[in-house]
Formats: structure tokens, C-alpha cells, sequence
């Protein structure tokens, strides 16, 4: 379950910020968060994430208040919990494919690399038609391969929420369907809460529980802005 | 850890030819120095060694160090000369052995000693092949110089011609009859003559037909000598005028050096006596002040080339920051991250001093070598 409740949230250099009473989504649940751009969508993702923590009010997640978290333990709870989709991929270009689905093990000291990993790795590859890809690297890939070895990543960790920023904004409806499907089915499977932030028609159809979060959004005066608070 | 140093090695085998770089960059700033100090302190050990075998030096007035490098090390001959009185001289005294030596010929670029066996006896050169000079006309190889000229016993060695010959006497061709053991010393870079045979080099001594006059066409000069001519040979003038370059002098005791020390400081004395040691230490003296000064020059360019170094990290870094921001989104501690930079500087640094460990090795390996091919 996803919670936010009286939160208060602005970036020092703009006059920009959130203000929100209450946002729940269930566990489980897959949301759509729409809004026009500059609304904070990617914004409310990070709070969700714990990457960065608001100015007050409440952040809780997986049964865990975010806010109470420090640095250290924040981002041992994202990498125990929250699997990330970027817009850009964000692949690391000296590593493979099975490399980078298997990035989260080799930057966290709370994961190991065990052969069930490497199993985990290589299924979830195949499964998005990247079995045959496995050695090569993210230059080597199309953009919807990227996208999907990117996907592959955020879920091989297996986590119980799956934050997904723009995913398909890159993408041709074909490879947008793949990536989604991946993320769809996992979420079915694991019973995981998938929030999505997007513009595109295509993911809305397809996940019906659709916010506008653009209500959120406020603009604030510049000498009530706080600072980032960025993790 | 295993995890930093599996993501630092993509990372440096991704980026190939910026490590490559650093890499060669590094290992020159940490070899250069260091190699120089070897090659230094071989040529150091080099020159004091072989100054420390020769405890006095006599020779004609002039440069000492030239004096040193002549008869010491048979650099450049000295176009000075002394004559044969001054080795009678010292000899009278009893004071020490005395060995005269004239270096002024060269044959296929080495240089012709002519001296006594005393020579060979104080400096323990041993013949690997063949035996020790009986007549004139014959010598004893270096090492270096056989093995460069590809010389067997038996072989003829033309030596360079003596402006002393006239047009139609070719110079004297000397004859190998032996090859010295391997010493690294400059004596591996010459070839022993007695000292009568660098006279007939000067034209000082020759051999014809017994019957034939001077200048007669009977009397065309020999330019081989046989155990056949090798009576015919003779000299011309008064010995104790016959040059010599210098006198190599070992005092029996500290005594017989003093006094022979105090013999040559007359104003009038066309001979200087020196202790090749202290010439040497003097030279020694200037080119540490001279490395003293290149290492100072060195280590300000490697200090240059290691801010520059560090600047190219840090802006590597800069270039990295959307990695290092996703990772950290995904999860990534500060000190794995800071980790991960830390051994991929490490690994540069390791190999760098790695290889310029290797460097060193070899030049401490063939610096002795090295210094006797190029500094002397």
C-alpha cells in the first residue's frame, strides 16, 4: 500500500511544489498517474521512492512511514521494496544485458548474486524475447529492447512496488505493449501495487484505475520554498 | 568489494583507450624517476668502482678528468703524451707497481692499449680462449669486442692508420691471440697490445728485409708480423722518449702514496699525479646536482600530469553523474558508489605501477649494461 497524507513538498530554486491532503493506492492496485507536464508526476514518484522526502506530512509505503527513514535506510528499503522504470532506460553502457538486469545486486550490500539470481536474470530476459541478447550492450540494443531490459531490472529484485516513470514514452505501440505486459504480469503475480506515470492513451486503456495528479500541483511563493531534499 | 572491482573493470574495459592512457601516464610518471635513479646509481657504482681499482693516475698536464676518463676508462685518447722516462721514473723509487699505458690507435672503433701483462694480472683479466701476447704484433680481445667484431683467436685486426706511415705502408694488422673473459669494465671494450707494438703503431719501431735499405723498394715495411719477420722488427731513437698516454701506479702502501704524491706539485712539471677516485667523485659530485635538478624538473611535471590526471577523474566523474544518479535512485549506498570509483582509480594506479614496476625491474636488470653501451 501506497499512503501519502498532509504532505508538503517545494524545490528551493523554483516556485514549485505539492500539496496533498491524502493519496492512497491500495496494495496491489496498478494506477495511472496523469497530469500535463510539469505537474510533478515524477516528483510524486520520488517521494513514493523515498529519493526524496517532503518538506511535512506523511510518506508511507509497504508498511513503512518513509519520512522516519535516514538516507542509508531509505535506500535500503527501495532496493528491498520499490522497482524503478526511467523514461531514458538509464542503462550503464559498459554492461550487458544480464549485467544490467542484475545491477541491483552489485550495488547494495544487503543483496547477494546467487545462481538463483542469475537464473531469475536470464528467465525474466527471455521472457521479453532478450534470451538470445544476453551479452550484448545497451548500444547493441533498439530502444524498446532497452526499455525492457530496463523493466527486467526493476522487478528482478522482486519487489512489492513497481514505480514506472514514463516507460513507454520511447517506444513504438509494439514495444510499449511488451514492456507493459512485462510489468502488468508481474504485478498480477506477485500481487505488487504498480503505479505508472504517463501521457499515452495506449496506458491508460489498458490500466483502467487512471489519477490525475495534476491537482497536487502548487505554486508557491518564492520565499516559502524549502531546499531539495534528495537521498 | 567483489562487486566494485567487477563494475570498475567494465567500466575501464568499456572505456578501453581513456585507461590505456591513464594508464601509460601514470606508469611514466612513476618510472621516470625511478629509472633514472637506477641508471644513475649504476653509472655511479660504474665509475667509482673502477676509479676505486686505480689507486694513482700519472699523466701529462692538463684536464684530470680527461686524464681519468683516458686512462681509467678508455674514453677519447688525449692528444697530450708523456714519454717513457716518467715510467722509469716512478720505477727507480720502488714504490709500487707501475704500468705503463698508451692509448691512442683504435681498431674497428675500440680502443688499442698498449701496456704491460702486469695489466692484465692487476685488473684479474682472465682468457676465456687462447693465450696472452708473446711477440709483436699480437693482442688480446674484451669480451665485448670479440663478441661485437665476431673475432676468433687467430683472426687479423687492421688498427686505423698512424699518420706517422707514409702512403704506401698500410697500417700494421695485429693479430688475435686470445680472448678475455667477460668483466663489465671497460676493459671489455679494448684490445690489449703490448706496449712496443702501439710504438711500431707510431711508426716508432718497423721491420723490413734484413738486407734491404731504408726506403728501398727490398725494404717495403712488413705490415704482418710473423714469428718468421718478428726479428727483423726494430726501433728507432731512445725509448725514454717514446710516448706514453699515461702511468697507472699502485703504492705498496699508504707511505709510498704519499710520497709519490708529493712529487709532482713543481710548477715545473710537465707530468700531474692524481687519484682517479677523488676526479671522480668530483664529476660524481655535478651529475647529482645535474639529476637534482632533472628530478626536481621530473617531479614537477608528474605533480602537473597528476593534477591533470585527477581533473580527468573528477570530470570522468562529471560525465558520469546520470550513472551515479541512477544508481543511487535504484538503491545505491554512497560508499559503494564511492567504492566503486575509489578501486577503479585503484586498478589504474595498480597496473600503472605494475608496469612501471616491470620498467624498473629491467632497467635495473640491464642498467649495468646500459651504462657501459651509452654513458660510457
Amino acid at each position: 500500500m501506497i499512503e501519502l497524507s498532509d504532505l508538503r513538498f517545494s524545490y528551493t530554486e523554483g516556485g514549485f511544489g505539492l500539496e496533498i491532503q491524502r493519496l492512497l493506492v491500495p496494495a496491489g492496485e496498478k494506477v495511472c498517474w496523469v497530469g500535463p507536464s510539469g505537474t510533478g508526476k515524477t516528483t510524486l514518484l520520488h517521494l513514493v521512492a523515498g529519493i526524496i522526502i517532503p518538506d511535512s506530512g506523511r510518506v508511507d509505503c509497504c508498511g513503512q512511514e518513509l519520512t522516519s527513514l535516514g538516507d542509508s535506510a531509505r535506500r535500503d528499503f527501495r532496493i528491498a521494496n520499490i522497482g524503478l522504470v526511467f523514461q531514458e532506460f538509464a542503462l550503464l553502457d559498459y554492461l550487458n544485458v544480464i549485467d544490467n538486469i542484475l545491477l541491483p545486486y552489485r550495488i547494495n550490500r544487503s543483496l547477494r548474486i546467487d545462481q538463483t539470481a542469475r537464473s531469475r536474470a536470464s528467465q525474466l530476459a527471455s521472457a521479453v524475447g532478450l534470451g538470445e541478447m544476453l551479452s550484448r550492450r545497451p548500444s547493441q540494443l533498439s530502444q524498446g529492447e532497452r526499455q525492457r531490459v530496463a523493466a527486467c531490472r526493476a522487478i528482478i529484485t522482486e519487489p512489492k512496488v513497481v514505480l514506472a516513470d514514463e516507460p513507454t514514452a520511447n517506444l513504438d505501440a509494439e514495444n510499449a505493449a511488451r514492456v507493459l505486459n512485462l510489468l502488468d504480469d508481474y504485478a498480477t503475480e506477485h500481487h505488487a501495487t504498480c503505479v505508472v506515470v504517463s501521457h499515452d492513451p495506449e496506458v491508460t486503456r489498458r490500466i483502467k484505475n487512471t489519477i490525475d495528479v495534476s491537482g497536487f500541483c502548487a505554486r508557491l511563493q518564492p520565499q516559502l520554498a524549502g531546499g531539495d531534499k534528495h537521498a | 568489494m567483489l562487486d566494485s572491482l567487477y563494475l570498475a573493470w567494465h567500466y575501464l574495459k568499456h572505456n578501453r583507450i581513456t585507461a590505456a592512457v591513464l594508464i601509460a601516464a601514470i606508469t611514466l610518471i612513476v618510472f621516470l624517476p625511478a629509472a633514472l635513479q637506477v641508471i644513475v646509481r649504476h653509472a655511479e657504482q660504474h665509475f667509482r668502482s673502477r676509479a676505486a681499482s686505480t689507486p694513482l693516475l700519472v699523466g701529462p698536464r692538463g684536464s684530470e678528468l680527461e686524464l681519468v676518463l683516458a686512462g681509467v676508462y678508455f674514453d677519447k685518447p688525449l692528444h697530450q703524451v708523456t714519454d717513457w722516462n716518467q715510467v722509469e721514473r716512478i720505477r727507480k723509487q720502488e714504490q709500487g707497481l707501475v704500468i705503463p699505458l698508451h692509448i691512442r690507435y683504435t681498431a674497428r672503433d675500440s680502443p688499442v692499449v698498449g701496456t704491460t701483462e702486469d695489466y692484465l694480472d692487476t685488473r684479474g683479466l682472465r682468457l676465456s680462449v687462447g693465450r696472452r701476447c708473446d711477440i709483436l704484433g699480437e693482442c688480446v680481445v674484451g669480451a665485448n669486442v670479440a663478441k661485437r667484431l665476431d673475432l676468433q683467436v687467430g683472426d687479423k685486426l687492421p688498427v686505423a692508420s698512424s699518420p706517422a706511415f707514409v702512403l704506401d705502408s698500410p697500417p700494421l694488422r695485429l693479430h688475435v691471440v686470445g680472448i678475455l673473459t667477460e668483466v663489465e669494465t671497460p676493459d671489455d671494450e679494448a684490445i690489449f697490445v703490448d706496449i712496443e707494438t702501439t710504438w711500431t703503431l707510431e711508426g716508432l719501431g718497423h721491420g723490413h728485409a734484413a738486407t734491404a735499405e731504408h726506403g728501398s723498394r727490398e725494404g717495403a715495411l712488413y705490415t704482418d708480423i710473423t714469428e718468421d719477420n718478428v726479428a727483423s722488427f726494430h726501433f728507432h731513437g731512445s725509448r725514454d722518449s717514446f710516448p706514453i698516454s699515461s702511468v697507472l701506479v699502485f703504492p705498496r702502501n699508504e707511505k709510498a702514496q704519499t710520497l709519490l704524491l708529493g712529487q709532482y706539485y713543481s710548477p715545473d712539471e710537465t707530468v700531474q699525479i692524481l687519484r682517479p677516485s677523488e676526479v671522480i667523485e668530483s664529476l660524481l659530485k655535478r651529475i647529482l646536482m645535474v639529476r637534482s635538478y632533472i628530478i626536481a624538473g621530473i617531479s614537477l611535471v608528474s605533480l602537473v600530469t597528476l593534477l591533470t590526471l585527477t581533473l580527468v577523474f573528477a570530470l570522468s566523474i562529471r560525465l558520469r553523474h546520470a550513472e551515479l544518479a541512477t544508481m543511487t535512485k535504484i538503491g545505491c549506498s554512497r560508499s559503494a558508489i564511492a567504492s566503486m570509483l575509489a578501486v577503479q582509480v585503484g586498478l589504474v594506479v595498480a597496473c600503472s605501477t605494475l608496469f612501471a614496476g616491470i620498467l624498473v625491474l629491467a632497467v635495473g636488470m640491464f642498467g649495468s649494461e646500459m651504462v657501459r653501451l651509452v654513458v660510457l
